[in-house]
């Protein structure tokens, strides 16, 4: 089973496209929400800061630890997201975070007072329980350190509380607590499952279609006849093959007509050429009179040239309804051409031939059908050739077969009728200025005896008043 | 001078349902000294050739009732080994391997020449009958056959195999007049392009050879040129 490289990498990439686009989705919303929350609960724990600190008469423990303290019951990173002020109400003791801003006096903010609830009630140093009451605010200070957005609290008891955190810090706070682990971790782990994910669907999902294809390239047009069957597919498959299948029984239908219709065509068409061959042959034994031979001479050639036609056109349309029949055998493809060549060099007078054939070059394929193969191509050349021009062949091993090349210079052929070439009874103008009386139908008939056997014929590009043909056939 | 059909008369069983075909068929090889029957359907064919008398049948393969290929099949089962040439029209490749399978001894692609069919008569005969020392000879021109050699005052003229073949063709029929597309069908195979001149050709390279042994100046045969239709041998 082969899948396409290209087919599993773009599977692949759609993946994690869609996965990225949903986790980018999914981060932020998520942040949004985690933050809020998170200015919420720093709102609560601001107030009760600042209670705490009202209800202080007189500290404990030194004052710094209470900005130490602070910071890290508030979640804040550094001193610089934290402000906050305590002085006693009843001795002159005060403390003032190192990075207070100058000339900033947040009795000029703009304070809301928050209802008490009972749960904020705190026990006081002096030992009572109080509700002190408490005011926030959100402010703003331009700084490039501390500047930014934030949220203050204070409240006056026995003591005066300020706390304040820069709502930056909130937010740096719940990226780094929990954003940045999804990020660094789960995202990538999450890529590499849908990376795995998508290579080993896209196996999965082609499965069904190579199952398909292999069983495609097993029928060929000689065996149009048998339907596809894959059990093991699912339905939406089963619905297709049995359209194949409709397919496959209207092409096998189209091609036995077409086949029966050339053997029906070929014998409709050979039987009146026989008569007429063999009444003409026994005319032409009862005349003595010389104008009767040559007009009966002439009649028979015509005949003759008409039978040939019909046979090259039984050959190819039994080879286009995929039911030339070949009695392969090996072939001796350097004799064949020697003696074909033979024949050809004794007719054709002042051509200069060069022949270069390895010797005992051996194929496989039907002897008659090759020997028509290989001796349209010399007609061809012969034909197309101008007189005292040069014609070449030659043959020699190559890859798992013999490649023949056949070349002559002609009268100059153009770029359309090239691609003509191999059209049937197509002649280029030059050919029928001539009166060659070929049928136009040798080059055709030639490619597909080529193809027939597994090889090929092609037109290669040359000069053009040259025609270089390459003709390879399959070994042994 | 003998050609084998005038020694004795050969027997041969036409079974072809086309009755124009039979026509010029019966009356070319009767001319040519053989004796001919013929039978338009495949079972009358059958029964006949089961009769063992022939020395040739001639089968078409498409015939009403019973085709060529079953004749020849059930022929051979019954260990009738008359020698078959087989006559199609059809899908000629297919039936020349089903043919040439089921035991048929040679074929024949219709159209056909009566007189090619005469000369693979006498090949399969000399096959058949195995003639050691089946000759020819016009004086002091002798063509063996066999050992395909040609000789004059016992001198070997060397010949290729398509000119042997042509004048083996021409000799067997001398005063005969060969046409062109004869001789190009017999000797070089249905495929060569009718508009070759390789006829004319090969007739004068033929002709150049005897003319080159004929130094006592006594040869008395030739081959005469009928302009624009073709070629026979004049003894």
């Amino acid at each position: 089973m082969k899948i396409n490289l290209s087919f599993r990498l773009r599977v692949a990439i759609m993946a994690i496209l869609s996965t990225c686009t949903l986790l980018s989705a999914v981060l932020w919303v998520t942040q949004h929400q985690v933050v809020s929350i998170a200015r919420e609960e720093m709102r609560t724990e601001t107030c009760i800061q600042a209670r705490r600190m009202a209800a202080i008469v007189r500290p404990i423990s030194p004052l710094e630890n209470l900005e130490q303290g602070l910071l890290s019951r508030m979640k804040l990173a550094s001193k610089d997201q934290l402000m906050l002020i305590w002085k006693s109400n009843s001795s002159s003791a005060a403390w003032k975070s190192e990075i207070w801003p100058k000339n900033f006096d947040p009795e000029k903010l703009d304070w809301k007072e928050l209802p008490a609830r009972p749960q904020d009630r705190i026990v006081t140093t002096k030992g009572e329980i109080s509700n002190i009451p408490c005011y926030q605010v959100e402010f703003h200070i331009e700084d490039p350190v501390q500047g930014g957005n934030w949220l203050a609290a204070r409240a006056n008891a026995d003591g005066y509380g300020f706390v304040a955190a820069n709502l930056r810090g909130v937010r740096e706070a719940t990226w780094s607590g929990l954003l940045y682990p999804v990020i660094f971790y789960a995202a990538p782990a999450a890529l590499v499952l849908t990376l795995l994910s998508a290579w080993l669907l896209s196996a999965y999902t082609m499965r069904p279609v190579n199952l398909l294809r292999a069983a495609m390239k097993k029928i060929d047009q000689k065996a149009l006849g048998q339907p596809l069957q894959i059990r093991r597919l699912a339905p939406e498959f089963q619905d297709l093959i049995s359209a194949y299948n409709e397919m496959l029984k209207r092409l096998e239908l189209s091609f036995q007509q077409a086949n029966r219709f050339s053997a029906d065509a070929a014998h409709e068409l050979k039987t009146p050429l026989t008569i007429l061959q063999g009444q003409i042959e026994q005319a032409l034994i009862s005349t003595v009179e010389p104008r009767q031979q040559q007009l009966l001479s002439g009649l028979q050639e015509e005949v003759a040239h008409l039978s040939a036609i019909t046979r090259k056109l039984l050959v190819l349309s039994q080879a286009d309804a995929g039911h030339l029949v070949l009695d392969r055998k090996t072939v001796n493809w350097s004799e064949l051409l020697e003696s074909i060549l033979s024949d050809a060099v004794l007719f054709v007078d002042g051509r200069k031939f060069t022949i270069t054939i390895e010797p005992k070059l051996q194929v496989m394929g039907d002897a008659i059908l090759l020997h028509q193969l290989c001796n349209n191509l010399i007609i061809n050349a012969v034909h197309h050739g101008r007189e005292a021009s040069w014609i070449l062949v030659s043959a020699q091993a190559s890859a798992g077969g013999v490649e023949t090349v056949f070349g002559n210079s002609c009268e100059p052929i153009s770029e359309e009728d090239r691609l003509r070439f191999f059209d049937r009874f197509y002649r280029g103008d030059m050919v029928r200025d001539k009166g060659t009386n070929g049928s136009g139908l040798g080059l055709s008939l030639a490619r597909e005896i080529a193809r027939a056997h597994g090889g090929d014929l092609m037109l290669l590009s040359s000069a053009e008043d040259v025609v270089t043909l390459r003709l390879w056939l399959p070994g042994e | 001078m003998h050609t084998p059909a005038e020694k004795l008369q050969l027997r041969v069983l036409l079974v072809e349902d086309e009755q124009k075909i039979a026509d010029f068929v019966c009356s070319g090889l009767a001319s040519r000294g053989f004796d001919v029957e013929h039978c338009r359907t495949g079972h009358q064919g059958l029964e006949r050739a089961q009769q063992n008398i022939h020395d040739f049948i001639v089968l078409d393969i498409m015939l009403p009732g019973r085709d060529g290929l079953s004749v020849l099949k059930e022929l051979r089962a019954s260990s009738i080994n008359t020698p078959v040439i087989l006559l199609t029209a059809r899908n000629e490749l297919g039936d020349r391997l089903a043919g040439l399978e089921l035991g048929a001894d040679d074929y024949m692609a219709k159209p056909f020449f009566v007189e090619e069919l005469v000369a693979r008569l006498h090949a399969l005969k000399r096959r058949m009958l195995g003639a050691p020392h089946e000759s020819i000879q016009f004086g002091n021109l002798r063509m063996d056959i066999v050992s395909r050699k040609l000789s004059y005052h016992s001198e070997e003229v060397e010949l290729t195999a398509r000119e042997f073949k042509m004048l083996e063709y021409l000799m067997r029929a001398p005063g005969q007049l060969f046409t062109r597309s004869q001789i190009l069908e017999y000797v070089w195979g249905y495929d060569f392009d009718p508009t070759t001149n390789v006829v004319d050709v090969c007739v004068k390279r033929i002709r150049s050879k005897l003319m080159q042994l004929d130094d006592k100046n006594d040869l008395s045969v030739h081959i005469d040129s009928v302009r624009g239709v073709g070629y026979r041998f004049q003894p």
